[in-house]
């Protein structure tokens, strides 16, 4: 049952995992915001190893460009960092 | 502490998740393999021999959200809009205005950020009018296109967008085609149910079975797939100008805002 | 109205070629989208991207452009890449970085961009800033030999500047 799909897939599910965590602990929200859209990223490559072509394409202009942009765009209306 | 706390939680639900799907089998037992309703709509979305069933169209996805489960679509577009409505409703009395600083990023950003705003453009005309052929479509299209006015909005500014032209009243307008062209083509086989008086029903795109009512599925001998490609036109149409406006929107700064929506201290 | 057209060939034609190389295939259909998405694509962005359309459709600028490209792929990166290998493979580690100003002496947006990216994409020199009035870019450099102008353009830009210059001067 170990082929290289299975493989990638631990890997970039992996590599979200980390990074929500990253973004779940950091203070700074635009950086939590960048490590979000990596993660976004990663969840990306996962759809396409799932062969689902159609939400890789819906999926990458939303996680890499509309997703951080409208909360930075929120960001900016707020304050920079979280308060405890 | 708290990242200890927080790194524990991750680690915790990722691994009891995990498991449900592995051993528990949470979603269900594997299967490796055709599905008898994956192996329908396979055999069907493009079968010229069986024209009461086809959506005319090699791609599978496409035909299902806009033929197979049209009106599902028809509601989750409406859906989207209600949001974009929402949006415009609280920023209403909001006087976006055309003047202001267009300072922007350094000039070697607002080059490069130029040039790709053509390719940017056919990229997403291209997903949209393949829609019904590779995978792509209507929505897809427009997030990749609304990329555009985004980046324009933040490397240059929102009014070197409005100067030229696309302003809240242009994008809603051109919104409101695109979701009036969704509203034509679903209910077009309605005209011929009135002119001839067989019967169509609403969202209707090859012939039924009572039914001889169909969209043409080739124009000058390219597959066209009847009323698919119209509705990832209009939906491309539609969805681009929606984000647009969500982010012209946003792009206007909260003092301005809170001024007009702030109101009046409460007692 | 005219000009606006005769400005939008440039856009136009490298917007079907983006076209027909995305959607894959170049059958009637794609060619008959193809030209009405990026006839509408040049028309948008005519005004925005090209200043004098002669300029953009001369042949010899083309040629340079080609001959420039071949240069920084073959000789300029691979001479930037040796040295920083170089830098790296060396135990004793020989980097003097520090941002250094190099003048430029070009005025089209397309120019400082095109050299400004040239000096970002060969290893070991970063662009980190700008400034048109003064005409200097901030340079990051892992190597910093002297910091005077005359110095780091003859080092950093010198040849990048002399071809940039025939492309789109």
């Amino acid at each position: 049952m170990v082929d290289l799909t299975m493989v990638l897939l631990a890997v970039f599910a992996g590599i979200a995992l980390f990074f929500a965590y990253l973004a779940i602990s950091e203070r700074n929200l635009v950086r939590a915001l960048i490590y979000s859209a990596v993660q976004s990223s990663a969840f990306a490559f996962i759809f396409y190893l799932l062969r689902a072509p159609d939400i890789v394409l819906v999926y990458v202009p939303i996680s890499v460009g509309i997703y951080p942009a409208a909360i930075l765009f929120l960001i900016r209306k707020t304050k920079e960092v979280e308060e405890p | 502490m708290r990242k200890f706390l927080t790194a524990t939680a991750v680690i915790v639900i990722a691994v009891l998740s995990s498991v449900a799907v592995t051993v528990g089998g949470a979603l269900g037992p594997l299967f490796n393999g055709v599905r008898s309703l994956a192996e329908f709509y396979l055999l069907n979305v493009f079968n010229a021999h069986n024209r009461t069933l086809t959506a005319m169209s090699p791609e599978a996805v496409t035909s299902i959200v806009w033929d197979y489960r049209g009106l599902d679509t028809l509601f989750e577009t409406v859906v989207f809009y209600m949001a974009i409505i929402g949006c415009v409703a609280l920023h209403r009395g909001i006087e976006l205005t055309k003047r202001g600083s267009e300072v922007g990023l350094s000039r070697i950003v607002k080059t490069v950020t130029k040039i790709l705003i053509p390719l940017n453009i056919v990229v997403a005309a291209s997903i949209a009018l393949h829609g019904h052929l590779t995978p792509g479509g209507g929505f897809q299209a427009g997030a990749a296109m609304a990329v555009a006015p985004i980046i324009i909005i933040v490397v240059f500014s929102r009014f070197f967008l409005m100067k030229r032209g696309v302003t809240k009243e242009v994008a809603l307008s051109l919104r409101s085609m695109g979701l009036l062209g969704i509203a034509l083509v679903a209910l077009i086989p309605l005209v011929a149910w009135v002119t001839t008086g067989s019967v169509a029903y609403v969202m209707q795109n090859q012939v039924k079975t009572n039914s001889s009512f169909s969209f043409p599925a080739y124009i000058g001998g390219s597959l066209v797939s009847g009323s698919l490609i119209w509705y990832n036109i209009f939906e491309f149409l539609a969805v681009t100008f929606g984000f647009t406006i969500v982010f012209l929107l946003l792009s206007v700064d909260e003092e301005t805002v809170r001024k007009v929506l702030g109101g009046d201290k409460h007692e | 109205m005219v000009r606006r057209l005769v400005k939008a060939v440039t856009p136009g034609i490298v917007a079907f070629l983006t076209y027909v190389v995305f959607s894959g295939s170049i059958r009637p259909y794609d060619v008959v989208t193809g030209i009405i998405v990026s006839v509408i694509a040049g028309i948008i962005t005519a005004e925005l991207l090209v200043m004098s359309p002669t300029k953009a459709l001369n042949p010899i600028r083309l040629f340079w452009l080609i001959v420039y490209g071949l240069y920084y792929l073959i000789i300029a990166e691979s001479r930037a890449h040796f040295d920083v290998a170089k830098r790296i493979i060396n135990p004793k580690m020989p980097i003097k970085p520090g941002i250094v100003r190099v003048p430029f002496s070009v005025k089209t947006d397309y120019a400082i961009t095109s050299i400004a990216n040239s000096i970002t994409n060969t290893p070991g020199t970063v662009v980190v800033d700008l400034n048109t009035e003064k005409q200097v870019y901030y340079v990051h450099w892992i190597d910093v030999k002297a910091p005077d102008p005359r110095t780091t353009f003859e080092h950093i830009s010198k040849m990048f500047e002399r071809f940039i210059k025939k492309v789109f001067e």
